[in-house]
């Protein structure tokens, strides 16, 4: 009786587990990696690249990029608070086969560092 | 200066920590009371050490000195005196220096409190884990954390000042040191568990002792707790209380496992049982705000608190392993000590609801933690960074919620040991009525959905029942019928109802409008009410400068949802306006900065009896006030002093016991 509770919760924690489990992508890796392909969802990151940003309406468009990589992002709303170019970004959403992310949830990642928003500032020769 | 202050102030409170921690437990080994008398000089030392590490650093952020680390890093000449005198609680070594205040005015007044029982092994006992704990912290100071550490190279003329999300309100001076003031406290408790584990006087005696210090602790832990969610409501702007996010997930573990304990630990009052388990909950309290203090500050997790990284991470680990590996040896060894007398008749009795609640409270713990770090798990064992949405806490929290709610309708009317069938349908008519009655009204104002309609009838089912003890005892003794752990403890059921109802109706019934670019002078209808956009207003001050958006809502009075533009920091922080109502709550955002003509874009939400979350946690307040007060039937305690048990555990357990 005891064991038959403990299985079922064990299944019952899983399965919660693993369908509000969301997985981090870095930009280079969509279409990569397992976890990061068109049709799943996922966190991606990278930097809202400078000049992208652009509204349609109530929503918002934008391309980030990290390590090479650039991923169209269409986002349902405004992204709001701190987001705005040149900052790293979290878009959690769902990677589209046509190669757009539709973003429904905006991370702005927001460190106490004060000075890695000066990008002129980072030494020369930093990758 | 104020870093030779502060460092001296630290060096007392750690050398005082060691040798009251020495002379304390060679008093107690030797057998010397003047040894064991002598331990509240160290009090005294840890007490003003900490005081003087504190006040050193109001005085370098006050004088604006800015070559110690933490100022540079925290402090700024703009800040206002209100928000820099709290801006010492507004990062990591600050955090550490008010926890070894609050923890040293602790150990200060369970000294005082116990002032003539200095001499008994118990109370020395548990002097030296809380200098244990004391000196832990202070040691933190010395290491990772340390708060007078002074500038390396050219000494700044101004800093950043405290992170801008921490300045825009007067009650996050506040948040925090509530916050410590109950998270800190489990200490008390935990020291005399530990205490009465390494005495062997496992009875009832050192739980009696300490149920108000719980209380206290409880009491703070909670109201910090809705002061954060009030704080996250009104200040951070994206319509919610709560988010499950690590942080706010590091102080509900320790909730829920106090939660049980103070429920638990009336079965054993009351029947000596569950002596294991109360201790375990005790200890196990303690250690989740060690492992919530390490979740939250070593940065490990990634939180929307975002506090800065440092190595602190691995002491806190180590400090959690000791506390963790500590209790289950002492548990483990007086485990024969342990065993109750009795057991539970029937699982229909007071004792056997509260098993059931302390059954339930600790799967919610679980839960809970194992969402909390599975993310580490999985990046420990896989190399994949994950995080664990809300639907995982919501869809586990929710059949815990209701279930605990049935159970805050059945237990009040439950008698002890046994009850009949025709006591209960007796007993819970009304109660029943209740909750029928809150479906049809919910019904009636437009509710649905099968999970809010069984919130709110089992809501109303608790909420009758509460209402139906009280008036019972008050009709019996007047206004006395108020006061004590009983009828306080339904006025704290109360509260809770409000709150679950609030949060499921808030949950669940929350409509959210868009307003894309709208234009000064424009008005707008939806979800019922019109919103004019009348004008923006810009001002500036030294710090920053804002931008207000002035609404009138249906024609009546204006509201302005704001967005501050940090010049230090070159963030944007928006500021909600909200219309409060009993019914419902019109909160407003501005979602960017308005262009040169005017136009933005404001969001609407319509929260639905979200002020009943901050009446019910008063409410809450009240109850664990009264609570405290002695009840009108005082019992003698089970065993007026805590004497050893006897061997042959034949306790006198059963005193008072009403059989029917």
């Amino acid at each position: 009786m005891l064991a038959l509770v403990l299985i079922g919760g064990a299944v019952i924690l899983f399965e919660g587990l693993s369908n509000a489990t969301v997985y981090f992508c870095n930009a280079n890796e969509v279409g990569q990696r397992s976890d990061c392909m068109p049709g799943k969802r996922f966190r991606v990151q990278g930097t809202v690249d400078t000049g992208s940003v652009r509204r349609d309406g109530a929503d918002t468009i934008f391309t980030i990029s990290y390590g090479g990589a650039t991923i169209p992002i269409h986002y349902q709303g405004e992204p709001g608070g701190i987001f705005k170019e040149g900052l790293p970004v979290v878009v959690e959403g769902r990677m589209g086969t046509d190669g757009t992310f539709a973003g429904d949830r905006v991370l702005v990642k927001h460190t106490e560092e004060y000075k890695a928003k000066n990008p002129d500032r980072v030494p020369a020769g930093a990758p | 200066m104020n870093a030779t202050l502060g460092i001296a102030g630290v060096s007392l409170g750690l050398g005082g920590s060691l040798l009251g921690m020495i002379t304390v437990v060679s008093g107690i080994v030797r057998r010397q009371a003047n040894l064991l008398r002598m331990g509240r000089v160290y009090v005294g030392v840890v007490l003003a050490g900490a005081v003087l590490a504190f006040v050193a650093m109001e005085r370098a952020l006050i004088t604006r000195d800015f070559s110690l680390a933490y100022v540079a890093e925290v402090g700024s000449k703009a800040t206002p005196p209100l928000f820099n005198f709290a801006a010492l609680w507004s990062a990591l070594e600050g955090s550490i220096l008010l926890w070894a205040l609050v923890l040293s005015g602790y150990i200060a007044a369970v000294t005082w409190h116990f002032r003539k029982r200095l001499e008994d092994p118990l109370v020395g006992w548990a002097l030296v884990t809380l200098f244990v704990i004391s000196g832990f912290f202070f040691l933190l100071m010395f290491g990772p954390a340390n708060p007078f550490k002074e500038v390396a190279g050219v000494i700044p003329t101004d800093g950043p000042g405290p992170n801008p999300l921490l300045q825009n309100h007067i009650l996050m001076a506040f948040h925090p040191p509530l916050l410590y003031l109950g998270y800190v406290g489990f200490s008390v408790p935990f020291a005399f568990a530990i205490a009465a584990l390494i005495t062997g006087r496992v009875g009832e005696g050192w739980l009696l002792e300490t149920r108000r210090w719980t209380l206290f602790a409880w009491g703070f832990l909670t109201i910090g707790i809705v002061l954060g969610a009030w704080w996250s409501y009104e200040v951070l702007g994206w319509g919610g209380v709560w988010a499950w996010d690590p942080v706010e997930n590091a102080v509900f573990l320790p909730w829920l496992t106090g939660t049980a304990y103070i429920h638990s630990v009336l079965v054993q009052e009351r029947r000596g049982m569950l002596r294991v388990w109360n201790l375990s909950l005790l200890c196990a309290t303690f250690s989740l705000t060690i492992l919530g203090t390490f979740l939250t500050r070593s940065g490990v997790l990634d939180s929307v608190h975002s506090f800065s990284e440092s190595d602190i991470g691995a002491y806190l680990l180590a400090f959690f392993a000791l506390a963790v590996g500590t209790s289950i040896a002492l548990i483990g060894w007086r485990g024969d000590r342990l065993r109750s007398p009795g057991a539970i008749d029937s699982p229909i009795s007071r004792e056997g609801a509260f098993l059931a609640n302390n059954v339930l409270f600790a799967v919610f713990a679980f839960v809970v933690l194992l969402g909390t770090v599975f993310p580490l798990i999985v990046e420990a064992v896989q190399d994949r960074q994950i995080s664990v949405g809300r639907p995982y806490f919501d869809r586990m929290a929710t059949p815990i919620g209701l279930a605990l709610l049935f159970l805050m309708a059945v237990a009040p009317v439950l008698p002890w040991r046994k009850a009949s069938t025709e006591l209960l349908r007796h007993r819970l008519y009304w109660p029943a009525w209740c909750g029928v009655a809150s479906v049809v009204v919910a019904v009636l104002v437009g509710a649905d959905g099968l999970a809010p309609l069984l919130a709110f009838g089992l809501g109303g089912f608790a909420a009758g029942s509460a209402v139906r003890q009280v008036v019972l005892a008050t009709r019996r003794q007047g206004w006395r019928g108020l006061v004590g752990r009983a009828n306080g403890g339904m006025i704290v059921h109360l509260g809770v109802v409000m709150i679950a109802v609030a949060l499921v109706a808030t949950q669940a019934y929350t409509r959210q409008y868009d307003l894309a670019d709208i234009k000064p002078g424009q008005s707008v209808s939806v979800g019922g009410h019109t919103f004019t956009y009348e004008r923006t207003n810009s001002s500036e001050d030294d710090v920053k400068r804002e931008i207000k958006a002035a609404i009138r809502i249906d024609g009546g009075a204006v509201y302005a949802p704001a967005l501050q533009l940090y010049r230090a920091s070159g963030e944007t922080i928006g500021t909600p306006s909200v219309r409060t109502g009993l019914r419902e709550d019109v909160y407003l955002t501005l979602e960017r900065t308005p262009d040169p003509d005017g136009t933005t874009t404001l969001t609407v939400r319509l929260v639905p009896f979200v002020v009943w979350l901050w009446i019910g946690a008063a409410l809450m307040a009240v109850g664990t006030v009264l609570a405290a007060f002695p009840g009108p039937r005082r019992r003698r305690p089970v065993e007026p002093v805590s004497a050893p048990i006897r061997d042959d555990d034949t306790e006198p357990v059963l005193v008072g016991v009403a059989d029917g």
